[in-house]
């Protein structure tokens, strides 16, 4: 089966999420809300603990995709995700994509982010033309 | 000056931004990613959304806790590494929902011709 036809699974990518990574990702977004940095401030929202940027989470996909499609990916597409789940430092998670449809040299792709203890934390789908 | 007090369709920036190799590195290192620039000219989906939210965040104060809810991203052509792109992203709605805030973004990367190469919408929680 080639990755442009429909039931194509992409491989699937695992990281545990670490503090410094979430740190790193800060400083080099530019988005510093405490809530992903701050374990004090944390303490006192809903979630008790910090967890990691949605956008870094959903970067995930954007390269499990990447790694697939290559430049094609870069190129022209889209991507439409629901962040369902917070993830905490030293969660580990797992990448999923399928193929959906094929038609017309467009492929849609479900795509999901899923914790170890098979929370969804992301859910969505992304598009290519190719 | 508070996000949640602004206006649809109130710009929040419009303005160039500089999409710095240096900053992509840092971003890919958190990211554990191998996509770099040995493989590809071009910055990865998420990274030019991502400056310019940082951008965004800095220049309004969110309350402390703003939730990511959804994100969609659209983009025709590539944005290539270490390039200067225009930015212009706007209040798409405001609106209170069972007494929680919900505001969307709406986000335009153009090029110096003005061509759209990226367009996203996010949908933020504020506490």
């Amino acid at each position: 089966m080639n990755k442009y036809q429909k039931g194509y699974k992409l491989k699937s990518q695992a990281m545990t999420i670490t503090q410094d990574k979430v740190i790193n990702y800060a400083y080099s977004s530019g988005d510093k809300n405490p809530i992903h940095i701050n374990s004090e401030f944390a303490k006192k929202t809903l979630f008790k603990k910090t967890i990691a940027h949605g956008m870094m989470i959903g970067a995930f996909l954007g390269e499990m995709l990447f790694n697939e499609y290559g430049d094609t990916w870069l190129t022209s597409g889209s991507i439409d995700i629901k962040f369902k789940s917070p993830i905490y430092m030293d969660e580990t998670i797992e990448t999923y994509g399928e193929v959906v449809n094929s038609e017309n040299n467009i492929i849609k792709l479900n795509v999901s982010i899923t914790k170890n203890d098979g929370t969804e934390a992301i859910k969505g789908y992304a598009r290519i033309k190719f | 000056m508070k996000l949640s007090e602004l206006d649809i369709n109130m710009p929040l920036i419009d303005t160039n931004i500089m999409l710095s190799r240096d900053i992509l590195a840092q971003y890919m290192g958190s990211i554990n990613s191998s996509s770099n620039s040995d493989i590809t000219i071009y910055n990865p989906i998420f990274f030019p959304t991502a400056i310019i939210f940082g951008e965004i965040f800095n220049k309004y104060s969110l309350p402390d806790g703003t939730i990511h809810l959804s994100q969609k991203i659209s983009f025709s052509k590539p944005i290539k590494q270490n390039s200067i792109v225009h930015a212009f992203a706007k209040i798409n709605k405001n609106t209170i929902k069972a007494g929680k805030r919900l505001i969307s973004i709406k986000i335009e990367i153009t090029n110096n011709k003005k061509t759209i190469l990226h367009e996203s919408m996010c949908n933020l929680l504020i506490s």
